[in-house]
């Protein structure tokens, strides 16, 4: 007897097997950061490995070891350096480094992402909110490390990096319009939807960084089933932007956990973003 | 991973995190949550240099927990006194007004706890196939090959075969059907 299909009711029902617990309160919170916060003064690192490339927010910042560092005041966020490091290209995306510290660093991502449609200008200064949040925080961080002596360690973001950020996030502002048109019977708001959603696959800022857009092949594994026969099982991996076709696949019916489905499973919206469409934010972060 | 977390990022991480985590620490029948939560952050900030990229780290604290959890219940069994206390703790719902729910639940129970924990994350705590393999510090098309199989198990066992079979023909003729008829289905009208 063939095993059956995994369906979403398999999904419902094991969710309702979540015993309930209730809400953490304030106080349980600062309780348990009472615990934690003697333990940042005492325990330094356990590790810290040899330099230093990392991701930071998605695609967008790539952190370097170069010296040199000057105040934010004396020079603008574009450096005209281009990102040439192939390994730096794959996780930071292609194009100019730019440094966060620059006074004109908003200035500087309002022109880069100018090209991008977002469904409304509110949703445009999400997005670019969004950025400067991760974007001042990498400056504290690399105040911090200069505070401590290490004054060769830098982060820029790529603005191939910063395009496709903000292309995601553009994603999620057409998702939620989809959602909006959809579910009050906006036939006009709904077919731009879908049109804006189908020509994004064309987005420069995601072209740039993923002319694929697939969930490709990634590995096959033998199992063996439990009546000792066995078969191989293939798994797939997705390129950056691989899940936008099944977005639009879903733009065209009507389903709004269809839709919300690749968001949550490949990428992240800003709540902000999707009020229209909670089921492109995992559960656990709606309200946030 | 990269550079060690600042004291301001690992703060916001904490406050991100920590209602989620304690969360998952009361659904595993923790015995004293607050008390497990900060034996976790403890735990990140000393291995503040090797946490996973941003998105990923919820699920590495719950990777974290899992162990914390596993070494309490170790500690705990050596001084004679696991038993008493894991009886003590309930860890599944009062679901005796649910009867979908408590198929569904006595099938999770038989299986294998690596099964169970897998359908656990994924279902409970809503992690995606790369955060599922980030708390199960595996790689990601292993946690998918056992995600598949704890699937395959569940779907398998021939309580839920009858109890999706019984859900599906209920819905295909619920345009139809009586509200009496659905309550017969699994004793919840919907």
């Amino acid at each position: 007897m063939p095993t059956p299909p995994w369906t979403e009711d398999h999904s419902h029902l094991v969710a309702r097997t979540a015993p309930p617990v209730p809400e953490t309160t304030d106080a349980e919170v600062d309780r348990v950061w009472n615990r934690v916060a003697p333990e940042l003064a005492a325990a330094p690192p356990r590790r810290r490995r040899g330099r230093r490339i990392a991701v930071g927010a998605g695609v967008a910042a790539v952190v370097l070891g170069l010296s040199g560092v000057a105040a934010a005041d004396l020079f603008s966020a574009r450096t005209g350096e281009v990102q040439t490091d192939p390994e730096s290209i794959r996780l930071g995306g292609p194009g100019e480094k730019i440094d966060p510290r620059g006074s004109d660093y908003e200035q500087v991502l309002r022109e880069e992402i100018a090209d991008i449609p977002f469904a409304s200008d509110e949703a445009r200064e999400i997005a670019v909110a969004d950025q400067l949040f991760f974007a001042r925080r990498d400056v504290r961080s690399m105040e911090i490390a200069q505070a401590r002596g290490d004054r060769d360690w830098r982060i820029v973001h790529i603005t191939g990096g910063m395009r496709a950020e903000a292309a995601r996030a553009a994603l999620c502002s057409w998702a939620n319009a989809w959602a909006a048109a959809t579910t009050s019977g906006d036939a006009t708001g709904r077919a731009e939807a879908i049109a804006m959603l189908e020509a994004s696959r064309e987005w420069p800022a995601i072209t740039d960084v993923d002319a694929e857009q697939t969930i490709g092949r990634a590995e096959s594994e033998v199992v063996e089933l439990e009546n000792g026969e066995r078969r191989t099982v293939t798994f797939y991996d997705n390129t950056p932007f691989g899940f936008l076709p099944r977005i639009v696949e879903a733009a065209h019916g009507t389903d709004l956990r269809a839709m919300g489905r690749p968001f949550v499973e490949f990428t992240r919206c800003v709540p902000a973003l999707v009020p229209d469409l909670p089921q492109a934010v995992p559960a656990t972060f709606r309200g946030q | 991973m990269g550079r060690p977390l600042t004291e301001p990022e690992f703060e916001q991480l904490y406050r991100s995190t920590v209602r989620d985590l304690v969360g998952y620490l009361r659904r595993r029948g923790s015995a004293d949550p607050e008390n497990d939560a900060a034996e976790v952050y403890a735990v990140a900030w000393r291995r503040r240099a090797d946490l996973p990229a941003t998105l990923l780290r919820r699920a590495w604290l719950f990777g974290a927990a899992a162990k914390v959890l596993q070494a309490g219940q170790r500690h705990r069994a050596q001084e004679g006194r696991a038993a008493a206390e894991l009886a003590q703790q309930p860890q599944e719902p009062a679901l005796a007004d649910d009867p979908a729910t408590a198929v569904m639940a006595a099938a999770m129970a038989r299986l294998s706890p690596g099964e169970r924990e897998v359908l656990r994350l994924v279902e409970w705590e809503r992690l995606t196939p790369a955060e599922l393999a980030t708390a199960l510090g595996v790689r990601p098309g292993t946690a998918r090959v056992r995600l598949h199989r704890a699937r395959q198990a569940l779907a398998r066992d021939p309580e839920v075969r009858a109890l999706i079979d019984r859900r599906q023909v209920a819905a295909a003729g619920g345009s139809v059907s009586t509200r009496s008829a659905r309550s017969v289905v699994d004793g919840t009208p919907r």
